[in-house]
């Protein structure tokens, strides 16, 4: 069959020779192999990132000093963050648009192999001098992790001593890695779909990917220049955020937010890409409003721009700015709503089944909709004076970042993966994971709404005694969830020792382009780009 | 040359295999993209440097 002779054309890793493990692994110019390199690295920066949450998890589990020092605690929140959005849940999302969209769009590879290695290939050093500091203090060298908040707010941030620069050197590189793989993502898509891929027959899992990489282009440069002006403030006299030198440390807090915001968006977009995929599969049904879907994610994309503050309610903006944020951000639950509807609308009437994938799509809709609702409530200016800065807000980004982001990449592993390995996994095996994840997910997070509404601040190490029930039962759901990498990786590596062959085609309602390549997909692909009939993409039927 | 699910085979159509154009073009669109980028880095520390400025 054509697209499985190994290829004559001039492919950027055509090689003529079996590659060795440093070639293949270090030298990579194959987006499969830098697709799998990407999970494997954000699988292991989940487990520390959570290895730091359940540091912080067995601190707050009882009143009073549990752990080191209070200092280390905030160390421990500000590098479990910066650890599981940057180190865990972009690179996963990376490693899936790696792997998936020349799949999905008939392509052989991305557009710029060599720079696709060398984003992902920035991510461990990134990485090592991020944690440099924290591993230093181990060893009794240095002043020890940054402590101020993964948010950076000068003018604390700059009092972290040694770990400042390692910090912001380690962002710098982490933007570069995720503005190079962005770049990549938009010239692919735009110039290599093979003819037929029309841009609305696409699937949405690469249009939402298109849309987050231009949202990455637009704001990670701006958390370059808001650390670049940090770094400037701390070593070169500068007082961009220094109020005795004329500068506002609340100019910060906005140029952070203008980037975080969007920040946000560019990690729950692909996820939403993922379960448009997934529930249409399950329920043998094409995806409801497929053009609604595009436009309301474009929307989203659009409207993150503009509602930043929310995240700044408190720190004394004028009263007309904070009503038209308010107003603004309850808007972007509209087109959200417009996906959740369309969602559940797909699965309404189908012929549903529910493997593991869609078990945890299924999860992601709910909980992600639980996460939206503790959102809307955010966004109302004189109730979030209340929940600001408590463990109300800590619970809303849990819902939207676990049990959205997390749930939506492990729903795309199992999914993806007999494409990926050749293997199906044990279905049994998988339901453990979904449920032991399901059931402690809510008991860790649910009882942090009670706990901001009775008035618990964030980011502090011990408490009142009056927060201590609701603080157990979380510490509780934290310690059974970090069991749950662990059991979906003894899933996985059964799944590679003993799974099943899979069939190219292995789901039966899975419509797509890399539905026809061969389980696994071979390592070279859509060399010569396929002839595509409109059957052949699921949504090949939708015309202008 | 096969359809894209490899079980029918195709009369042969002429290949339109111009992916060295497209990667060409996918290049163009990557040096704009990256001056965007840069555009944006350096614009944004320029305002906050010159709104202090005034």
């Amino acid at each position: 069959m054509a697209t499985t002779h190994a290829d004559h054309h001039d492919h950027a890793d055509h090689h003529d020779h079996k590659q060795g493990f440093v070639e293949r692994w270090f030298f990579s110019t194959n987006h499969k192999d830098i697709g799998t390199l990407y999970l494997v690295f954000s699988f292991i920066m989940f487990i520390i990132g959570a290895a730091m949450s359940v540091y912080i998890r067995f601190e707050l589990s009882v009143p009073g000093l549990q752990g080191v020092s209070p200092e280390f605690f905030n160390s421990m929140t500000t590098m479990h963050a910066l650890v599981m959005i940057f180190g865990g849940v972009m690179p996963a999302f990376v490693g899936l648009a790696n792997w998936m969209i020349p799949l999905q769009i008939g392509a052989p590879d991305m557009a710029m192999p060599r720079m696709n290695n060398w984003s992902f290939w920035i991510m461990p050093f990134a990485f090592a001098l991020l944690l440099m500091p924290l591993v230093l203090q181990l060893f009794g060298i240095g002043s020890g992790a940054p402590a101020g908040g993964w948010t950076l707010y000068p003018p604390l941030s700059l009092q972290g001593g040694s770990n400042v620069a390692f910090t912001i050197f380690a962002i710098h590189l982490m933007g570069i890695s995720s503005i190079m793989g962005a770049i990549n993502i938009i010239a692919t898509i735009l110039n290599m779909r093979a003819p037929g891929v029309d841009l609305l027959k696409m699937p949405v899992f690469v249009w939402t990917w298109l849309i987050t990489a231009f949202l990455l282009i637009a704001v990670m440069p701006v958390l370059a220049g808001a650390v670049t002006m940090l770094l400037t403030d701390k070593f070169f006299l500068t007082s961009f955020f220094d109020a005795k030198g004329g500068g506002d440390p609340v100019m910060y807090q906005h140029i952070f937010w203008f980037f975080g915001h969007p920040e946000v968006y560019i990690m729950i977009l692909p996820a939403f890409g993922i379960v448009s995929e997934i529930i249409p599969t399950f329920s043998r049904k094409p995806l409801f409003g497929y053009q609604a879907m595009v436009y309301a994610t474009a929307s989203i994309a659009f409207l993150s721009f503009i509602v930043w503050a929310h995240h700044m309610f408190t720190v004394g903006m004028p009263l007309g700015g904070e009503i038209y944020f308010m107003f603004a951000t309850m808007l972007i639950a509209v087109p959200t709503g417009v996906k959740v509807f369309n969602w559940v609308t797909t699965m309404w009437r189908g012929s549903i089944s529910f493997e593991s994938p869609m078990l945890w799509s299924i999860a992601f809709v709910i909980l992600f909709t639980i996460g939206g609702f503790s959102g809307l409530m955010l966004a109302i200016v004189p109730a979030d004076f209340q929940y600001h800065d408590t463990y109300f807000v800590v619970a809303h980004f849990h819902y939207v970042l676990v049990t959205g982001a997390l749930f939506a990449i492990i729903a795309a592993v199992y999914y993806w993966w007999p494409k990926w390995t050749g293997r199906m996994y044990n279905e049994t095996y998988a339901k453990i994971h979904f449920w032991w994840s399901v059931i402690f997910v809510n008991i860790l997070f649910f009882p942090q709404h009670f706990l901001g509404l009775a008035g618990m601040p964030r980011r502090i190490p011990d408490y009142n005694v009056v927060f201590a029930d609701w603080n157990l039962i979380s510490s509780i759901g934290a310690f059974g969830m970090f069991a749950t990498p662990f059991i979906m990786f003894a899933v996985l590596w059964h799944s590679l020792k003993y799974g099943e062959k899979a069939a190219a085609r292995s789901w039966e309602g899975a419509k797509g382009l890399e539905w026809t390549l061969p389980s696994p997909a071979p390592h070279h692909s859509f060399g010569t780009p396929p002839l595509i009939r409109d059957g052949d993409l699921a949504h090949g039927d939708i015309t202008h | 040359m096969y359809s894209a699910d490899m079980t029918t085979p195709d009369a042969p159509v002429p290949q339109n295999d111009d992916t060295a154009a497209r990667r060409a073009a996918a290049r163009r669109t990557g040096w704009v993209v990256a001056g965007v980028a840069l555009a944006v880095y350096a614009g944004f520390i320029a305002l906050n440097f010159f709104a202090r400025q005034g």
